[in-house]
């Protein structure tokens, strides 16, 4: 693996480019260690003295260093990091999708093209003219033990409530709905902290949570650490850490005494229609 | 870490606070035992094990009660009124279970427009002259706004009471615009809920004092027993001269000359002594002119929305952490900034309309100096600048090596922005 460099306009900055997807798709920005729990690239950068920051994009790392740093000696650790972090195989970013799937995580073998025509038509009449003019997209995955595998973009994680409502209404055959992006085999979930933890999000926190058109999904539990991420009122909501650090966490870790972190992946910077918004200052 | 006092950290935050965030992180970094206490029921409340707590933020006798009933189960080390709308019953719940703290009387003093400005109007410090009115002309003695405005000598600013940081101050320079300034601030008010939300002995009132001509400039300190640690001194480069007064850009450290650096701080002293303030956080703002530092406004509180992230004190920790510290009776260091100078820019809003996209991001985070760009408003909100919106688009933030390398960064990132904006079902771009 040969990773090229490049300067910036900003001095404290360096382009790092590991000749390979650094992200299938859009960019991500994390300011400081905190915001990166999404991201064990950034994590894994952010590990070394003297980052400041870590942006990704489709095919570069940008890292940001501290006044304290000069590049001479941070560049080679910053090079180390990025290549470990490839040749290990692990993802730049927990919630990107990039998970192959096959035909069997997505449908039962005998589905039913009646029902599926159904769904498909419910989206396109009903689901796509309430995404208007707005950056929301709903895109149909599969239909698999009576949910619909629904790949929900920008603000239609928002209407994810909705959405599942309106489809049990009209399609009996309906369960729910699920994620594209929770489909994904993650070995994590399939343990018995994973379940224990799921059991808890679904019978305890997301009844609660729904009641302010929130969700909270379980994207991941990797050793001590469970990632989380909010969804609908809650992405965005100004309250959000206090759901999350005052309730969520507290709860998992009595449920589950072996979680020590649990971390939020959202990006609430998308949060398009959160329950409680900021509005005072200076 | 362990706390010098014994039991819970209570913050007292409104749903609508910016700041929540900034100090559960800091309550985490410090091992501080903490409960969150809101306006609003928590959504996870029901099984939080008192971690978070709904509070009566308008009825403050109902309000201290359910802080007095909750610290019977869960006892309280300190209360914290993060914003301005939670500093007195922090003060009155606080001084009920006998924790340090500021007195209410001095809070409230801080709190109030009028209040502060009669309570520092012998104090020997520059003031300008000030009367408080009603909104409505009525049976008022002495005469309503319209009896008024041909009396009064221009420029004038008009604070309405009910309203907090920028929201309803207008500048007027003669009589008409005098009275439209007061229709204006009627029709503010007249929105749902201003009028429920504002205490009953300030809704309809409005504080009318003389223009301050000069720069404007914040400082935010830390008191201890009544000594004053200045944490920064800010300088606001953009002129704040009217008719609205949208705060934009915050720089530190001050490029004033030293002497009338000390002056703001000196004022600033005796300003809290004046008020009674002498513990926690304070936000004070001031102008400056040939006529000395002229006050603006003392606050209890730190400053507010995300500004506090422009300072950053390296192992002394945010501003969250040494408040944090300084209520918990744990050891405040010397307030040492990490970079020479930082700053911050409220991105204000362009213009009223619905918030369509924001283009530039990653380009305005890439300006040599930008530390980060965040945009506060969803896509999809509408938006309402001042003064009748309380909102900021977002915030940018800067740290360089001196203070004009932080305001070159911070406006050349705003320059990289750009907000569609449909209003009037038209899409306009906004630089």
């Amino acid at each position: 693996m040969f990773i090229q460099t490049e300067a910036t306009p900003n001095p404290a900055q360096m382009k790092f480019l590991p000749g390979q997807t650094v992200m299938p798709a859009g960019a991500a920005h994390f300011p400081n260690v905190t915001t990166s729990e999404r991201s064990p690239l950034a994590r894994r950068l952010f590990a070394i003295d003297g980052v400041a920051g870590v942006s990704l994009d489709r095919e570069s790392i940008t890292v940001t260093k501290t006044d304290d740093w000069d590049w001479q000696a941070l560049k080679t650790l910053a090079l180390a990091a990025i290549m470990n972090h490839f040749t290990a195989g692990e993802v730049v970013i927990l919630d990107d999708g990039g998970t192959e799937l096959s035909e069997a995580d997505l449908s039962d073998d005998d589905v039913d093209a009646e029902v599926v025509a159904n769904i498909k038509d419910l989206l396109d009449t009903h689901v796509a003219p309430a995404m208007g003019d707005s950056d929301g997209e709903v895109v149909y995955r599969g239909f698999k033990n009576g949910m619909v595998i629904l790949e929900l973009k920008g603000s239609a994680r928002n209407l994810r409530l909705n959405i599942e409502q309106m489809m049990r209404h009209y399609l009996h055959e309906i369960e729910g709905i699920v994620d594209f992006e929770d489909v994904a085999t993650k070995p994590g979930l399939d343990t018995d902290e994973g379940r224990a933890i799921r059991k808890l999000l679904d019978e305890n926190v997301n009844p609660q949570v729904a009641s302010h058109g929130g969700h909270i999904a379980l994207v991941d539990v990797v050793g001590d650490t469970v990632y989380l991420r909010l969804e609908g009122g809650c992405q965005g909501c100004g309250m959000a850490d206090v759901t999350l650090k005052q309730g969520v966490a507290n709860e998992i870790r009595a449920t589950v005494p072996a979680i020590v972190n649990v971390l939020d992946v959202t990006d609430h910077a998308g949060g398009t229609n959160p329950y409680y918004q900021p509005g005072k200052g200076g | 870490m362990k706390a010098a006092r014994q039991g819970r950290l209570l913050l007292l935050v409104p749903t609508t606070s910016y700041r929540i965030g900034d100090f559960l992180d800091a309550a985490g970094r410090l091992e501080v035992d903490v409960a969150v206490g809101s306006d609003q029921r928590a959504v996870l409340e029901a099984f939080s094990d008192g971690a978070t707590i709904t509070l009566d933020f308008k009825a403050l006798d109902h309000g201290v009660g359910q802080i007095l009933d909750y610290h019977a189960e869960y006892p309280l080390a300190a209360i914290i009124g993060v914003d301005q709308e939670t500093t007195l019953l922090a003060a009155r719940a606080a001084e009920a279970l006998g924790l340090s703290h500021n007195t209410p009387s001095a809070v409230e003093a801080a709190g109030n427009k009028h209040r502060f400005r009669s309570r520092l109007a012998n104090s020997g410090l520059p003031a300008p002259w000030f009367t408080l009115l009603p909104l409505e002309d009525g049976d008022t003695p002495g005469g309503g706004p319209a009896a008024l405005a041909p009396t009064m000598s221009y420029p004038v600013v008009l604070k309405p009471l009910a309203l907090s940081a920028s929201r309803g101050v207008i500048r007027a320079d003669n009589p008409e615009q005098f009275m439209a300034a007061i229709q204006r601030i009627k029709t503010i008010l007249a929105t749902e809920g201003e009028r429920n939300n504002a205490a009953a002995d300030t809704a309809g009132q409005v504080l009318v004092e003389d223009y301050i001509p000069g720069r404007e400039v914040a400082l935010e300190g830390l008191l201890h027993g009544g000594r004053l640690q200045v944490l920064a001194l800010f300088d606001k480069p953009d002129p704040l001269e009217g008719p609205y007064f949208e705060e934009t850009i915050y720089v530190t450290p001050s490029r004033l000359p030293a002497s009338v650096q000390a002056g703001i701080t000196a004022t600033v002293g005796r300003a809290v002594e004046s008020l009674g303030l002498r513990e926690g956080p304070i936000h004070a703002e001031l102008r400056i002119n040939d006529g000395g530092a002229w006050l603006i406004e003392v606050a209890a509180r730190s400053i507010g929305g995300l500004c506090s992230r422009a300072l950053d004190f390296g192992d002394g920790g945010r501003l969250e952490d040494l408040i944090i510290r300084r209520a918990m009776g744990l050891p405040v260091a010397p307030a040492d900034p990490r970079q020479p100078a930082s700053g911050v820019m409220m991105i204000p809003i362009p213009g009223p309309g619905v918030l369509r996209q924001v283009r530039g991001l990653d380009a305005a985070r890439r300006v040599e100096g930008i530390q980060d760009a965040v945009i506060s408003i969803p896509l999809g909100d509408t938006l309402v600048p001042v003064p009748d919106g309380n909102r900021y688009m977002g915030f940018i933030f800067a740290g360089c090596d001196t203070p004009q390398a932080v305001e070159t960064a911070l406006r050349t990132a705003h320059g990289e922005l750009e907000f569609v904006i449909e209003a009037n079902d038209a899409k306009n771009t906004a630089k």
